[in-house]
């Protein structure tokens, strides 16, 4: 899977209200608040890749969290 | 604790909740733009959480609602050999809720009465406790109330987690269980995680609190000793709930089942608490189960703690109607942290049409 289709993918399983790019800084998207996060660790979990919820609230930026996952 | 029970049978289930419905998204807006109330109402799925009166407590709710039930099944009251409660809104810590409840029934004084402190798992945790006994050969007919007035509408003002009003609904359920030879089996996994305690607690009426306010005052603990119970109201970590569902609810069914030597594809209906429609959502992806099969039927009522299961099955059509397709899990779980489920045949069970206050 690429960045973009991952990308592609989260922005369709949150369904956010504001728009998530690459330079998102996710303590400040509200549509990536916990359940938020929670929702993308299900969607991963749904294409076969695990991760944990903490590793994904530790994330700075959206572009680090897609290259955290990515790296998993 | 595992268990199979053969000779235990649920006679009938009840269930209210109030008349008054606050739209959640208008609610919100006292402490939310718009965007953000509609967003939490998305997420979480309750477009009305329900109030019943303020005059009126759980414990009346129960009483009302099991006189119903005591009604529709034809019972002597005296018949009933013991009453359970299952509550984290008592009416007052002393005397406990159930003797004013047994009082209100009418119920033999012969009745045994047991009073315990649970919230969201403690419908399917009321039952087991009915359930042993029954099996134990004690009683032949038990009725388990549960419920909470947790609407927070009210408390918006009072609480450090004003989103808790997009949450909780007031309700309140019984079953009625009865012994019965040879009826299908019941099976039951009820399991606490305590180390997760501080997931989801609310210090109000609390003895600690209290004595150690009395200890700081005395100059025998330091102040800070109360930094970690300066919280307002009820506070929830919501992540780790919805962790909790996948990491242990899942699980404890998939044990349930294991006990029953069945696998998923043998239910017809895994009814879950219903705690949000994101949880449940993420249950059903993660046990590769079709949502139809674990619906979240909640939207108007709230998230109403231990009523939850009841709720579900007295107020939507499409629940009740699932019951007779075939087995049905019931699945609680929540503050402690504990998870209760179990595994019955709920075919022959009467409904009673949900109540409103």
């Amino acid at each position: 899977m690429t960045k973009d289709e991952l990308l592609k993918g989260i922005i369709e399983t949150i369904d956010p209200m504001d728009e998530i790019t690459l330079d998102t800084e996710i303590a400040e998207c509200d549509d990536l608040d916990s359940l938020g996060l929670f929702n993308i660790v299900m969607y991963l979990k749904s294409k076969g890749i695990s991760v944990k919820l903490e590793h994904l609230a530790a994330c700075t930026t959206v572009d680090e969290l897609l290259d955290m996952v990515l790296e998993s | 604790m595992k268990a199979q029970f053969n000779n235990v049978y649920i006679r009938a289930i009840a269930a209210c909740s109030g008349k008054t419905l606050h739209n959640v998204a208008k609610t919100c807006q006292s402490f939310l733009d718009e965007k953000h109330a509609a967003r939490l109402v998305k997420t979480l799925g309750f477009e009305n959480v329900r109030e019943v009166p303020l005059t009126m407590t759980t414990a009346d709710m129960c009483v009302e609602i099991a006189k119903d039930v005591i009604t529709r099944c034809n019972i002597d009251k005296d018949s009933i050999d013991a009453l359970i409660f299952v509550t984290q809104t008592n009416d007052s810590v002393a005397p406990a809720s159930v003797f004013v409840m047994q009082d209100k029934l009418g119920l033999s004084a012969n009745c045994y009465l047991n009073n315990i402190t649970n919230g969201c798992a403690g419908s399917v945790h009321g039952i087991f406790e009915g359930a042993c006994l029954i099996n134990a050969g004690v009683a032949k007919r038990v009725l388990v109330c549960f419920g909470d007035t947790y609407c927070k509408v009210k408390d918006i003002e009072d609480s450090d987690q004003k989103a808790n009003a997009a949450l909780f609904g007031d309700g309140a359920g019984v079953v009625l269980l009865e012994k019965q030879e040879n009826c299908a089996p019941i099976y039951f996994n009820v399991q606490a995680h305590g180390n997760l305690h501080k997931v989801i607690h609310d210090t109000k009426h609390s003895d600690r609190v209290e004595r150690l306010k009395k200890a700081a005052a005395q100059g025998l603990v330091d102040e800070s000793a109360l930094l970690p119970y300066q919280t307002k109201g009820i506070q929830i970590e919501g992540t780790a709930i919805a962790s909790y569902a996948i990491d242990n609810v899942i699980p404890n069914v998939n044990d349930l089942l294991s006990l029953a030597n069945l696998t998923k594809d043998d239910v017809a209906l895994f009814l879950l608490h219903q705690a949000n429609k994101t949880i449940l959502k993420a249950v059903a992806l993660s046990m590769d189960v079709p949502q139809e099969k674990i619906p979240f039927v909640a939207q108007n009522t709230g998230n109403t703690s231990s009523a939850s299961l009841a709720l579900a099955i007295c107020e939507s059509h499409e629940v009740t109607n699932r019951l007779k397709d075939g087995l049905t899990v019931l699945s609680a779980f929540g503050v402690g942290m504990n998870v209760a489920s179990m595994l019955c045949d709920l075919s022959k069970t009467t409904v009673l049409e949900a109540k409103y206050f």
